[in-house]
């Protein structure tokens, strides 16, 4: 969290045309995901290239001695780049020995990533860039906003006044106009060009062979007009085989843009050869005469040798992250300042580009895990960028309050509980007659200008269930870990859980030792913090050997079930206990439906609920058609809104770092629960109904925001 | 075996009609002819570049254009080859060809069924510039040459037992761009129409 990063976030966020061009990019946003999965087992092909680029990543210099043998014998030139500008030398170099004035170049990300053409243009070579995404960022001297839709902050208007002043032509704001256009005058540069310089998707080792994915045609004219092409390869892409090749073209298209396959996909290996048999292949063909395959490491070898984030190597570049990512679907790319953009782009920028630059980046993910679910190489973002943080605390430390708060306060039940006790006097004279903050004095205006705040419960949960600490004469044992948010904030949420769990003979004991899960000191990149809690809350849950431990909050249950093991993963006897522990957790609809898997409806109530899926509870726990079923089946009718699994801008920490930005993540969701005409929105996460009920009170709106523990309580009655 | 090419056949042309591809089919290779004039005709092509190598009447089809006036230079390198001219002369010629074309006509070595996609494939770069430059593109695909999925189609265009290709280029559909907004069905950088004429579907025909 940073200052300069607020400022960026706030000037995005006022910034008109970026807004209404994210607002026409939407629809098609929403095309990609869909069309990106139908009609195939997308997340079995995303585990496969995973297997893929695991396996070639780790014998990638026997993978490049081996291209370089097979693209060799098919006459290319194989120049290994340490560095970026290593590559930019050997280009204009090369440039200067062959005498090439112009240059005509497609798409690479890497291209931008080493700052090809502005060195290129610099060394006075003229560069024309040939995507007309590219092009129309040329003509208006900008950086891509997309990964792979690099100019959609462009409106149409500027679009035809760039291409207009360029083709000399006045043209209208027509589409296949202004392509046409384009078409001719790049045709020109492709005429003229001596040198072409492309990108690379995918480089197979075993034949030496380059493979290029577009659709616009560019590429092909690129890579064969010119007399000379020249290659940008990205160490990481390289795979062993065609077989590997195959698997990831089956989703490379499909994650970028929804299609099946790209329009054209070139398979290039070697340098154009003429096809006259008896000349031993030394006549040059009607390409061009010599192609230069330029491997660029550029800091990825560092990368692969670090356990921690070599999985970034994994990436195929598509872009489908960033086009789910809540972040990045309010602020665009260029915030992220440098091409890789969203999640992977920080860490990427973080290894590949500027360290620097990556701190202050960290911060901006909501840890919502949208990006790991449609990745095609099933890539842990989110987990990534955690340890990327807590690289930086090791290495430069975290601020005084962010100390205080997290080893102090957090980590010691007593002081939090006291710190809790001050806020909840302190609150008193902001307290509205319905129990909510509307107005809190600055900085925390910033929070209560986004969502009006509940406030702290006059008595903690824990101070109503101290006498409920042992196991009751249910007949299930089940121990109830309560949350931070529910144990002050949402007691009655709890007590909810408690009176719906008594049906089903489980009712909850409260282990009064049980304490934070540690979710905001990990997140934070506080690992020791977090590894202290867990183990307290070990002791504490474990104590009475429970059938299950239940919570409604799915924070915790993610940070119980799957985070606890790996924390504790180098010390044998914890780990087991860890395991132990994760094995009982549930959450409270998961619990419900294991106890009393029943079909059976109640009569309908004749009242229109919209489900809000938590992020940790879809895609942390796979937990999504268990509160559906239970709320069903309670005869509540179910109206699915759009994009139900999207973060609601709680997301972590950014609600507290970047209000501003937390509350654009929020009107979507609010704007997607009124459209979807319920009169209740259901969740069963604690913070998703602070940040949901507190976006609604600040629209006025009349739609209710409930725990579903809540809601099915209060039905049961 | 032929009930099972049959529906490559069908998949492949139901497929490539769906992302934007028109599909002829020619029951003997003499409507191969036809079916190029008359879309020729209607799309105003009086100029021709031909990069095709495996069909036999490759030449017999050259003649047939020329019949109805159209000017139609074959591409390869080797059929251009005189001893009074260099190299760079003749190849500089050539490519000013494909620049003034109207029409280029690809032969496909293989098509895929489930995605309707084009292979082409070459070592002298003479079929990209035919299939990327002139505004309308025809290939020609052998009902034969249709493999049911990407595994096959790469396995055997890549086959390691032989020389793998210097170029193979997979085109699925019409060339297209959304960097310009509205634009996702429009004409890119290539032609404006992708046509493809699968011969010897006699058994299509029959249906």
């Amino acid at each position: 969290m940073s200052v300069v990063m607020k400022r960026k976030i706030h000037a995005t966020l006022s910034d008109k045309r970026i807004q209404e061009a994210f607002k026409n990019w939407e629809p098609v946003l929403k095309f990609i995901n869909v069309a990106a999965r139908s009609g195939i087992d997308y997340e079995a092909y995303a585990m496969k290239i995973h297997e893929i680029k695991e396996r070639c990543i780790d014998v990638l210099p026997e993978l490049i001695v081996q291209f370089k043998q097979n693209a060799v014998a098919a006459g290319a030139i194989v120049y290994e780049a340490a560095s970026g500008n290593d590559a930019n030398e050997y280009i204009v170099k090369l440039a200067a020995a062959k005498g090439v004035k112009n240059v005509v170049k497609s798409t690479s990300k890497l291209g931008w990533e080493i700052g090809c053409v502005q060195y290129m243009e610099k060394s006075g070579i003229e560069v024309t860039e040939t995507d007309v995404g590219d092009w129309i960022l040329q003509l208006a001297k900008e950086r891509p906003i997309h990964m792979t839709a690099p100019n959609a902050h462009i409106t149409i208007e500027e679009v035809t006044e760039l291409i207009s002043r360029a083709s000399g032509e006045k043209l209208q704001p027509e589409p296949q106009q202004l392509l046409d256009a384009a078409r001719k005058t790049l045709r020109k540069a492709f005429i003229r060009a001596d040198m072409g310089i492309s990108g690379v998707n995918i480089a197979v080792a075993e034949t030496g062979t380059i493979m290029i994915f577009t659709n616009e045609g560019n590429e092909c004219m690129t890579t064969t007009m010119p007399r000379i092409h020249v290659a940008l390869i990205g160490i990481e892409k390289l795979v062993a085989s065609k077989q590997d090749a195959a698997v990831i073209t089956r989703l490379l298209s499909r994650a970028n843009m929804g299609m099946n396959l790209p329009i054209y996909i070139s398979n290039i290996s070697g340098p154009s050869r003429a096809d006259i048999p008896t000349t031993m292949n030394t006549i040059v063909g009607q390409g061009p005469a010599e192609l230069h395959l330029i491997l660029i490491d550029n800091g990825r070898n560092s990368l692969r040798k670090s356990t921690e984030f070599k999985e970034a190597l994994y990436c195929i570049k598509c872009g489908a992250c960033i086009n789910v990512c809540p972040v990045f679907r309010s602020l665009g790319g260029q915030t992220y300042g440098y091409v890789y953009q969203g999640g992977i782009g920080t860490i990427l920028t973080a290894f590949l580009n500027d360290f620097e630059a990556a701190v202050d980046l960290s911060s901006l993910c909501a840890g919502c895990k949208a990006c790991t679910s449609i990745c095609p190489a099933h890539i842990d973002i989110p987990g990534m960028i955690i340890k990327l943080r807590a690289k930086i605390v090791r290495e430069r430390g975290i601020s005084r309050t962010k100390y205080l708060f997290f080893h102090s306060i957090l980590s010691d039940k007593r002081k939090l509980d006291s710190t809790i006790k001050v806020a909840n006097v302190l609150q008193y004279p902001f307290i509205d007659h319905d129990n909510m903050l509307r107005w809190l004095p600055p900085p925390l205006n910033a929070i209560t200008n986004t969502i009006a705040l509940p406030s702290i419960a006059k008595q903690t949960l824990y101070e109503r269930l101290k006498n409920f600490d042992k196991p009751g004469t249910a007949k299930i044992k089940v121990a109830f870990f309560a949350g931070c948010l529910a144990n002050y904030v949402y007691p009655e949420t709890g007590l909810n859980m408690i009176e719906v769990l008594d049906k089903y003979n489980a009712r909850p004991y409260f282990p009064v030792d049980q304490t934070c899960c540690g979710a905001p000191a990990f997140y934070e990149g506080l690992a020791d913090t977090a590894q202290n809690l867990a183990k307290k809350n070990i002791n504490a849950l474990l104590k009475e050997n429970p059938e299950y431990i239940v919570t409604i909050c799915p924070g915790c249950a993610v940070m119980l079930c799957n985070e606890y093991p790996r924390l504790l993963r180098d010390d044998p006897e914890w780990m087991e206990k860890a395991r132990k522990l994760a094995n009982k957790v549930r959450e409270f609809s998961q619990l419900v439906m294991e106890l009393s898997p029943s079909d059976e409806r109640k009569l309908a109530r004749n009242m229109k609920i919209t489900y809000h899926d938590p992020c940790h509870l879809k895609r942390g726990l796979n937990i999504y058609s268990e509160p559906r079923q239970l709320l069903a089946r309670e005869g509540y009718e179910i109206v699915e809104m759009e994009d139900c699994d999207a973060c609601c801008g709680f997301g972590g920490t950014i609600l507290i770092d970047y209000p501003e930005l937390s509350n654009s993540i929020l009107q979507r969701k609010l704007d997607n629960i009124i459209a979807s005409g319920a009169d209740i929105v259901a969740t069963n996460c604690p913070a998703c109904v602070m940040q949901i009920r507190g976006g609604l009170d600040r629209r006025k709106s009349k739609i209710k925001v409930m725990h579903s523990a809540e809601l099915i309580a209060t039905g049961k009655r | 075996m032929a009930r099972e090419r049959d529906e490559h056949i069908k998949k492949f042309a139901a497929e490539a009609s769906a992302v934007g591809a028109i599909l002829h089919f020619a029951g003997t290779k003499g409507e191969i002819g036809e079916v190029i004039i008359r879309v020729a005709n209607e799309h105003n092509c009086k100029k021709v570049v031909l990069t095709c190598s495996k069909i036999a009447s490759s030449a017999e089809l050259a003649a047939e254009l020329a019949r109805v006036g159209m000017v139609v230079n074959d591409t390869n390198l080797k059929s251009w080859i005189t001893q009074d001219k260099e190299l760079d002369t003749i190849r500089a010629e050539l490519r000013q060809k494909y620049i003034e074309a109207d029409l280029g006509i690809s032969e496909a070595t293989y098509a895929i069924a489930e995605t309707g996609t084009l292979i082409i494939c070459g070592n002298e770069g003479n079929e990209r510039l035919t299939a990327i430059l002139p505004r309308l593109h025809i290939t020609l695909i052998d009902n034969e040459n249709i493999v049911p999925t990407l595994e096959d189609a790469v396995m055997l265009v890549m086959d390691s037992h032989g020389k793998v290709p210097h170029y193979i280029t997979y085109l699925t559909g019409r060339n297209t761009t959304g960097d310009i907004p509205g634009a996702l069905t429009a004409r890119a950088q290539g032609p404006e129409e992708e046509h493809i004429i699968i011969f010897n579907a006699e058994i299509l025909y029959k249906l």
